[in-house]
């Protein structure tokens, strides 16, 4: 089988199982962290132009670790979308922008008095500074630290037939979020293995509308793995990813008691690099340890499928002006 | 080429940013005195965690339409009577309200459910 091939058959397993069960990882304001960390980033004159659909499913209570009967969430998720562009301003240092949309972002209830909500909107914009701290390519050590801002530029207190949705189903986060993390890669084994670790820590502002106030607990999230060379532009990449959530707080400093806790999940992902600056990659995490707080509604799976084209402006530029004097 | 890609994504972000940092109102009209709320009531003003209430509006006024909103837990339905439910995540004292309104402005009123814990019992 080619490597195109067994991509896009690992891509229509992945939607299939997506597509058996569709219940989401619960639920927060706002755009969704991602499960698997962005480790390429654009060198100097390069723009890369990327797409992502993400998709998340909770269908079960927990009390603190174990599942308990609660009639009332059936399904909870979201089909959420994101555009990004990259462009590398220096030789160590990138700028990303992206935009997130939620296609859908449900709940359906077991009640059958309980109508089902829906809510679709425009997400928050992130802008990501990337840099370089150490690149040693003849030790194939890489070293690189990531800062940015989340704007809630989105849909916020959004009103169905005159009632307000609840916060975690409002598509934009409704504050300033600010994230920043490490990321290390070091090739093993004549490059066939690189070997992928991190760091990412999400602080959330205090949202103040004229109906909610609340703050979300900072995320510190922590992944190690590897990705396998298995052929030309195909990799193989399992990481074991870590997500340690604080308490939420509203009015006066209260703490939301069922908020916050620890998430640990296994994530494969497959990444396959075509036609002179194409990259497709997918993941797929499901948790293998969950410790809540209190009774909150659990991840049940998460799934992304990355697209993204990179393209060097300066050397197109130079193929331009070539052309040119060659027409003169 | 270089610039003509890189100052025009900077302008851009600038806006964003000054767009993002704008307080953004809610433009909800004058208070009416054409409209008058006579009662907001629930069926029950303390809950275990996602159990249900009923709060019910009673309110004098042409052409009235009714809004709801909570602070913290989920509201189902539409018009005069509404459901309240809300788990674990909004233990505590919460305040839900509803504007009436209509052409000539709105009135608004609030009532407080307290929800207990999902073990404490019904």
């Amino acid at each position: 089988m080619k490597n195109y091939q067994l991509f896009f058959f690992a891509v229509a397993v992945c939607l299939l199982m997506a597509s058996m069960k569709v219940s989401a990882q619960c639920c927060a304001a706002g755009n969704p962290l991602s499960i698997a960390p962005e480790v390429q980033r654009s060198g100097k004159n390069e723009l890369k132009v990327s797409a992502l659909y993400r998709l998340s499913a909770s269908d079960t209570y927990y009390d603190v670790d174990r599942p308990i009967d609660i009639s009332y969430v059936d399904q909870s998720g979201f089909h959420y979308t994101e555009l990004g562009i990259e462009y590398g301003f220096l030789e160590h240092l990138s700028f990303k922008v992206e935009l997130g949309y939620f296609m859908s972002k449900f709940e359906t209830y077991l009640n059958p008095d309980f109508d089902d909500k829906v809510a679709r909107g425009l997400a928050d914009m992130n802008l990501i500074g990337r840099v370089d701290l150490l690149r040693q390519p003849s030790k194939s050590l890489h070293l690189s630290a990531t800062a940015g801002i989340k704007l809630p530029v989105g849909l916020f207190d959004l009103t169905v037939d005159n009632v307000r949705f609840p916060v975690q189903l409002q598509p934009s986060s409704g504050s300033f979020r600010y994230h920043g993390g490490l990321v290390l890669a070091k090739g093993l084994f004549n490059r066939k293995l690189t070997s992928i670790s991190g760091v990412n820590i999400e602080y959330s502002k205090r949202i103040q509308s004229k109906n909610f106030d609340y703050k979300y607990g900072t995320v510190y999230n922590l992944f190690v793995g590897g990705a396998y060379k298995l052929g030309s532009g195909l990799s193989a990449i399992l990481q074991f990813q870590g997500e340690f959530r604080a308490q939420s707080k509203r009015e006066n400093e209260q703490l939301v008691e069922a908020s916050g806790g620890t998430i640990l999940s296994v994530v494969p992902q497959i990444n396959y690099s075509f036609d002179r600056g194409w990259n497709a990659h997918m993941a797929f995490s499901v948790p293998l340890y969950r410790h809540y707080n209190s009774i909150q509604l659990g991840s049940k799976y998460a799934f992304s499928l990355f697209i993204s084209k990179t393209k060097n402006l300066k050397a197109s530029a130079f193929l331009i002006s070539d052309k040119t004097e060659g027409l003169n | 080429m270089r610039n003509l890609i890189k100052y025009p994504i900077v302008l851009i972000f600038i806006g964003i940013l000054v767009f993002a940092c704008k307080e953004k109102s809610e433009d909800i009209g004058p208070v009416s005195d054409e409209i008058r709320i006579i009662s907001l009531e629930a069926s029950f003003r303390n809950i275990r965690a996602w159990d249900t209430t009923s709060i019910t509006v009673v309110a004098e006024g042409e052409n009235l339409q009714y809004y709801w909103e909570a602070n913290h837990g989920d509201i189902k339905g539409s018009g005069t009577s509404v459901k309240y439910a809300a788990g674990n995540c909004c233990i505590g004292m919460n305040i839900i309200t509803c504007r009436v309104f209509n052409d000539s402005g709105h009135v608004e009123d609030t009532i407080q459910i307290r929800v207990r814990h999902y073990f404490e019992g019904k």
